[in-house]
């Protein structure tokens, strides 16, 4: 995977106009704001997302900063967009025709079952939606975003005081989920969860869809 | 049950070794940071092909002003793709060009570019006017099968063959298809396009790349013919739309002039 190097490489040569610089960081970051995106902004996360890469492309030229700022510049803005989206989808929530907006994770049509291919994946992203959100945004931002505490405080907007006590909180709360419970039950074996940290990347080139 | 401390917590967070009550803990996280779908990838080539479009504004001078024209008129011609309007393709696609427009909207609003209509209008009559000043067209407009050209009915133009209006050009085929991209829901696309595409492509799975290829060789073709100035002046894959965006004021009076709607 790209690792932080690659992408302080990438962010230059993209910054300098070059598109496959652009590609890298796109894909190595995209998996995990969509998802972020997914507990943020519910079914409206890739439109989100294309919006906050249109943001990046647009601005790019005015950012300063090496991979781990882009990092937290990328999800500082997937933020704002999202929450711009509540704010429209809060209005529109009024009409009562508008069902769609009211999914959340896992819910209705409009979730596609080849955005998410892993159940699991689909499983964990659920049950983080369900956490009060500033719970939910600091787990996934600890979690899949691979931002420390003072990086994911800066994407927040709060004390680093106050996120790692909300994903303190936010873990708690998901160990007593009676679903996480009955998944403990059902495994007895050990688990190898080691590693996952900054494992959300591509499987393959080749997976763009084909469709 | 366990209380979870700091130190648990970090070692959670790092995915590191877990006592057994935490085993069902452990496996969310690690199901939440899995590796990436394919699908989690969609839309890859749209957002490059977004930074491409875009890659004029960096660029030094006059060359800005120019590259910016031309990125406007290709995401014109974007949206006239869809405009097209007539037979059956056009009722496959059954496309709103709303994320085409949002996209232009986004990259290009310092120019002019206006923001897409409101989702609330009738989907049928927002289709492909990016340039449209006035007039606002309601959901009386042209839908279904009457060319969607404008009030002048600019049908009979020159230039719009039967051929195109009921087989796509490949080219157009590839800019909704990389608009699908990008916004599945807001633009559908048929099996029967995407199955042109793929026999075009040689396989499903190149459509990605055949269809940046082309568009890239469009983009050349469009700078080719004319002197620089005359953006409007459409390559001939582009012939059949330029009467399109003829409707509004952009390509004549500059896309800085042009006001917000």
């Amino acid at each position: 995977m790209a690792g932080e190097a690659d992408l302080s490489a990438a962010l230059v040569a993209a910054q300098g106009g070059d598109a496959q610089g652009f590609e890298v960081l796109w894909q190595a970051l995209q998996p995990a704001l969509l998802r972020y995106l997914r507990v943020v902004a519910g079914d409206a996360a890739e439109d989100v997302a294309s919006e906050t890469w249109l943001q990046v492309v647009r601005d790019l030229g005015g950012f300063r900063g090496d991979a781990a700022a882009f990092r937290v510049w990328l999800f500082r803005i997937a933020r704002n967009r999202g929450l711009d989206h509540h704010r429209r989808a809060g209005r529109r929530r009024e009409d009562p025709d508008d069902g769609v907006l009211r999914e959340r994770v896992g819910g209705g049509a409009a979730v596609e079952d080849e955005a998410l291919d892993g159940l699991a994946t689909e499983w964990a992203l659920r049950l983080v939606a369900s956490l009060p959100r500033q719970q939910a945004e600091a787990v996934m931002l600890r979690v899949v975003a691979g931002l420390d505490v003072a990086q994911s405080a800066r994407v927040l907007g709060r004390r680093p005081g106050a996120v790692r006590v909300a994903t303190m909180r936010g873990l708690r709360r998901l160990a007593q989920n009676a679903e996480v419970l009955a998944r403990q039950g059902a495994r007895g074996a050990a688990t190898q969860p080691g590693g996952r940290r900054w494992s959300v990347q591509p499987t393959g080139s080749a997976g763009v869809v084909t469709r | 049950m366990r209380w979870i401390g700091r130190r648990e917590a970090d070692r959670l967070l790092a995915g590191g070794s877990v006592h057994a009550d935490r085993r069902g803990l452990a496996d969310l996280l690690a199901a939440l940071a899995a590796p990436a779908s394919p699908g989690e990838l969609r839309g890859k080539d749209a957002a490059v092909a977004a930074f491409v479009q875009a890659g004029g504004r960096r660029t030094a001078g006059g060359a800005v002003a120019s590259t910016l024209r031309r990125a406007l008129a290709a995401v014109a011609v974007s949206a006239a793709a869809v405009l097209l309007g007539a037979g059956a393709w056009a009722a496959e696609i059954g496309a709103l060009p709303r994320p085409v427009q949002q996209v232009a909207h986004d990259l290009f609003s310092g120019a002019g570019v206006p923001p897409p209509r409101p989702p609330q209008s009738d989907p049928t009559s927002g289709r492909g006017e990016p340039a449209e000043s006035g007039a606002a067209r309601t959901g009386d407009g042209p839908a279904g099968t009457s060319p969607p050209g404008g009030p002048s009915g600019p049908s009979a133009t020159p230039g719009r063959g039967e051929a195109d209006r009921d087989e796509p050009p490949l080219v157009q085929l590839c800019r909704i298809y990389q608009a699908h991209q990008l916004h599945p829901d807001d633009v559908p696309m048929g099996p029967q396009s995407l199955r042109r595409l793929a026999a075009a492509a040689d396989g499903a799975a190149n459509i990605d790349r055949f269809c940046v290829a082309l568009l890239a060789e469009a983009e050349r073709d469009r700078d080719t013919p004319g002197p620089t100035g005359t953006d409007s002046e459409p390559s001939p894959s582009a012939a059949g739309y330029a009467s399109d965006r003829d409707d509004g004021p952009r390509d004549q009076s500059g896309a800085e002039t042009h006001p917000e709607r």
